[in-house]
């Protein structure tokens, strides 16, 4: 199979998987079976890394170099700006967690919803989220 | 501005911030990326475990609970 024939594929899989996910609702047997499918396809992914040595590109573990490879920098000042937004993320997170009258401090979850409250929305983070766990177990 | 507006707001800036550093990150070099950050957090065995769940917990919440 091609490189395009390939992705090509993928693609239509996503817009497939997109489509019929967009159909459940969270509380449904439906939704639970689609992000247990997740699981599995993701967690085997993993299971096949383990076992075979020679696994198509698309599903292997990246040799990519170290991460800290700049010079100059010390450690500490190149990471600040990500922990920094990061500490004050999961700050604001639970800032709005503990803050009442919930309605008035939206959490993530809640702007999450909103975006997933449509059929379209649904499918596209469904498809975003499996996207992020394959990008996960191959780095 | 009602706390909603504020809060969203502030949601919305500290995603520009995570863009801006991924922005930063890409166009200098002097930072590392956000895909440096992650093969940090799943380096090891317990990071890999640990970013496993989280991915789990985010799915199952989202989109099942």
């Amino acid at each position: 199979m091609t490189r395009v024939a390939r992705w090509s594929s993928l693609g239509a899989a996503g817009v497939l998987v997109a489509l019929v996910v967009s159909l459940t609702r969270p509380f449904t047997w439906a939704s639970e079976l689609a992000v247990t499918i997740g699981f599995v396809g993701v967690l085997g992914i993993v299971a096949a890394q383990w076992w075979s040595p020679s696994l198509p590109g698309v599903l292997a573990r990246q040799d990519l170099p170290p991460p800290l490879h700049a010079e100059g920098a010390r450690w500490g000042m190149r990471w600040a700006p990500w922990v920094m937004v990061l500490i004050a993320t999961v700050g604001w997170e639970v800032y709005c967690y503990l803050g009442t009258p919930r309605s008035a401090h939206p959490t993530l979850s809640v702007v999450l919803d909103s975006i997933d409250a449509t059929h379209v929305g649904h499918g596209v983070t469904f498809v975003a989220w499996l996207l992020l766990g394959w990008y996960l177990v191959t780095r | 501005m009602t706390w909603r507006v504020v809060t969203f707001v502030v949601w919305g800036l500290l995603a520009g911030l995570l863009v801006g550093c991924q922005v930063l990150a890409v166009r200098t070099g002097r930072i590392p990326t956000a895909g440096m950050l992650v093969r940090v957090a799943v380096g090891g065995r317990v990071g890999r475990t640990v970013v496993a769940l989280g991915w789990m917990w985010l799915g199952w919440h989202a989109f099942a609970r």
